[in-house]
């Protein structure tokens, strides 16, 4: 496999990677904040436990282009069994010197559950929102 | 590889038993809202906002098949699911219509992108692969002496992202 990986800087002017991301933050469950005065550290193993989904579909990848179908359409990726070492992705935020500021961060999931087999299943997304105060 | 966005997915086959004849469901590509190839799938994003210049944060993809240990990699489309009967459609969201599979230890992608924020920012990994959004229709086919189709009244439309592979890894 081949990686990727991208930056942009301007994230509200409807270029770059803000129209996939404002998909999720609108249109998606968030999870609960969760707020930190060192690091906050979110791991797609652990994301798919809090919402009771399966390790095959625990990263999901929202709409990549605006087109006129349902938001909650989502590809995704997944192990047929994660641990803490082969987990999918993960994202940590940290501050630089502990104390002088607070993250609150959270991920977020699915509005609705996807038929896997005969089960149902909310597909969390390694997309994090962190707000440093 | 085969054509992008793939032009059928085959669902289910059943032989009878009797005849010797056999069905399956199939869905056939009917509409496609995007396509691209060779294009970034994000896997993983970080938006920072607020006083991003007290923090700095890591981004980490970690994609394997241990062929030993019998773990492998699924690539699963997404898709809504309209089911019509008679003047009424249901919906629901299904993720195991289309699926792509890596086995072999040989597939590994291990990144880490290290990130210093000096303005409110969005980061992003992934990796490099075909992505579509596109709508299928289900149709019933039987392979009898003169086969034919019929259209079975469900629609998915579904997004589907799967990785090129490089040396076959």
């Amino acid at each position: 496999m081949i990686r990727w990986n991208y930056n942009d800087t301007n994230p509200s002017d409807g270029y770059g990677l803000d129209p996939i991301f404002n998909v999720v933050a609108r249109n998606w469950k968030p999870s609960s904040t969760a707020t930190s005065t060192s690091g906050i550290s979110y791991y797609s193993y652990n994301m798919v436990r809090e919402v009771n989904g399966i390790d095959l579909l625990a990263a999901a990848i929202p709409l990549l282009k605006s087109v006129p179908v349902s938001p909650y359409i989502a590809a995704s990726i997944g192990l047929s069994s994660e641990n803490q070492q082969l987990t999918i992705t993960d994202v940590t935020v940290m501050l630089k010197n502990p104390n002088t500021g607070t993250i609150y961060a959270n991920y977020y999931y699915t509005p609705i559950k996807y038929q896997w087999g005969s089960g149902n299943y909310y597909i969390p997304a390694t997309y994090i929102y962190a707000s440093i105060s | 590889m085969q054509t992008w966005p793939p032009s059928e997915i085959l669902s289910s086959c059943f032989t009878d038993p009797y005849t010797g004849v056999t069905a399956c469901f199939i869905w056939e590509l009917d509409k496609v809202f995007y396509s691209a190839t060779f294009t970034g799938v994000p896997t993983a994003m970080l938006y920072v906002t607020g006083n991003v210049y007290k923090v700095n944060g890591l981004l980490h993809e970690h994609i394997e098949a241990q062929e030993s240990s019998g773990i492998y990699v699924n690539f699963a489309g997404g898709a809504e699911v309209d089911v019509k009967s008679g003047s009424s459609i249901s919906t629901n969201y299904e993720a195991d219509i289309y699926t792509f599979t890596l086995r072999k230890s040989y597939v590994y992608l291990d990144y880490v992108m290290y990130v210093y924020p000096s303005s409110p920012s969005i980061y992003a990994i992934g990796f490099v692969g075909n992505y579509t959004i596109a709508r299928y229709k289900l149709y019933y086919c039987v392979f009898s002496i003169i086969p034919y189709c019929y259209y079975a009244n469900e629609n998915a439309t579904m997004a589907i992202a799967v990785p090129i592979l490089r040396n076959n890894a």
